[in-house]
């Protein structure tokens, strides 16, 4: 074979395996970088009550300005994780969480939560779990990952009392 | 044996040069030509699924990190006009129509960076809630560098010509939305005019 023909052969295929190894590595990096970021602020397994979203905001592309959001990262390696929120009344609101590949792996929203409270704890499958009373287990799909909260803020003279709700989010360890 | 060094290190810069940028490029056109087609919106019914590709998954990682599924919220983003050019902060244009069949619903603009857009009055989006309507109940928002009366979302300085791209969600959707993504009622996006 002809050196010029072996190097452009060899460039080709050397430039698709970069390229389906930029792909597949994306979103699990994207997801890490992100992640890191939110436990910098409380660590891992804590809350964090993010500023409403504006012009300056980095933390995540596309942030919602109409939105409250809260979360945390979470990491399910040493123990499970207890994440409790009140849902705020007569607004959309939801709790999703988010696996380390970027899939969208649990939500629930106001309507769904009719008692006003969310209890749940994750888990890495498989875990024997103890349970708190009225508490749900979710399976979490990958030891580290994302939970957020979403507060609809249709009207800022709500802000307040919607503030003072997404204040009572909490994630903890469950010892 | 310098220059055959030099030029094996080319080759290698050249080789993940291609690798990389074909991937961010192939992986960025998720959002702004991919999945379902919509007039000048686009979205893509497996974003934040586990039936999402490789693509998909990259891309939402890019440009839409943390995005729901689709029973929860339906994102639509929009690159171009209803003539398909790009839009722009140097032009005006005029998003009409009536109200999505979903419980609420937003328009937000961000910049090319997928960051809002800084603006002093903090004018990001126009929603459900907030919009102002005619009596017919339809609405019209105007979006742009330049500030317009009524419904007006900012984006970025006129002079400065900067691409621009908007993002519709529907929140908790109706069924029929998700039956048929390429032909719900969506508001159209017509350039007014351009400085």
């Amino acid at each position: 074979m002809r050196p010029w023909l072996r190097w452009t052969l060899l460039g080709i295929a050397g430039a698709a395996l970069v390229h389906v190894a930029t792909v597949r590595l994306l979103p699990r990096i994207v997801m890490g970088i992100a992640t890191a970021g939110m436990a910098r602020v409380a660590g891992f397994n804590a809350a964090v009550y993010p500023p409403r979203a504006d012009a300056t905001s980095r933390a995540i592309v596309r942030p919602s300005p109409d939105l409250l959001y809260a979360g945390c990262a979470f990491d399910v390696r040493q123990h499970p994780l207890h994440i409790r929120a009140e849902v705020p009344r007569d607004t959309y609101w939801s709790l999703s969480m988010f696996a380390a590949n970027t899939d969208n792996f649990f939500v629930v929203n106001d309507r769904q939560a009719a008692s006003g409270v969310v209890d749940v704890v994750l888990a890495r499958p498989g875990s024997a779990v103890e349970l708190p009373d009225g508490a749900r287990l979710i399976e979490a799909p990958t030891w580290c990952g994302i939970v957020l909260t979403r507060t609809l803020v249709a009207s800022e003279q709500r802000l307040g009392e919607l503030e003072q709700a997404r204040r009572r989010f909490s994630c903890e360890p469950l010892s | 044996m310098l220059r055959r060094i030099l030029a094996r290190a080319a080759f290698v810069v050249v080789v993940l040069l291609l690798g990389v940028g074909s991937a961010l490029w192939m992986t960025r056109q998720q959002l702004a030509r991919g999945g379902v087609e919509n007039g000048s919106w686009h979205t893509n019914e497996h974003i934040g699924s586990s039936a999402a590709g490789a693509y998909l998954r990259a891309g939402v990682a890019l440009g839409g990190l943390l995005a729901l599924n689709k029973s929860e919220t339906v994102y639509f983003t929009a690159f171009a006009d209803t003539e398909g050019a790009p839009l722009l902060s140097s032009c005006v244009y005029r998003v009409a129509g009536r109200d999505p069949a979903t419980r609420w619903w937003s328009i937000t603009a961000y910049a090319a960076d997928n960051y809002l857009i800084p603006e002093a009055e903090g004018r990001y989006s126009v929603d459900k809630a907030r919009v102002a309507r005619g009596p017919d109940g339809s609405f019209a928002i105007h979006v742009g560098g330049e500030q317009q009366p009524g419904n007006w979302i900012s984006a970025g300085v006129p002079s400065r010509k900067e691409p621009f791209s908007l993002t519709l969600r529907l929140y908790n959707p109706d069924p029929a939305v998700l039956a048929d993504l390429a032909r719900v009622s969506l508001p159209r996006i017509v350039k007014e005019r351009c400085t």
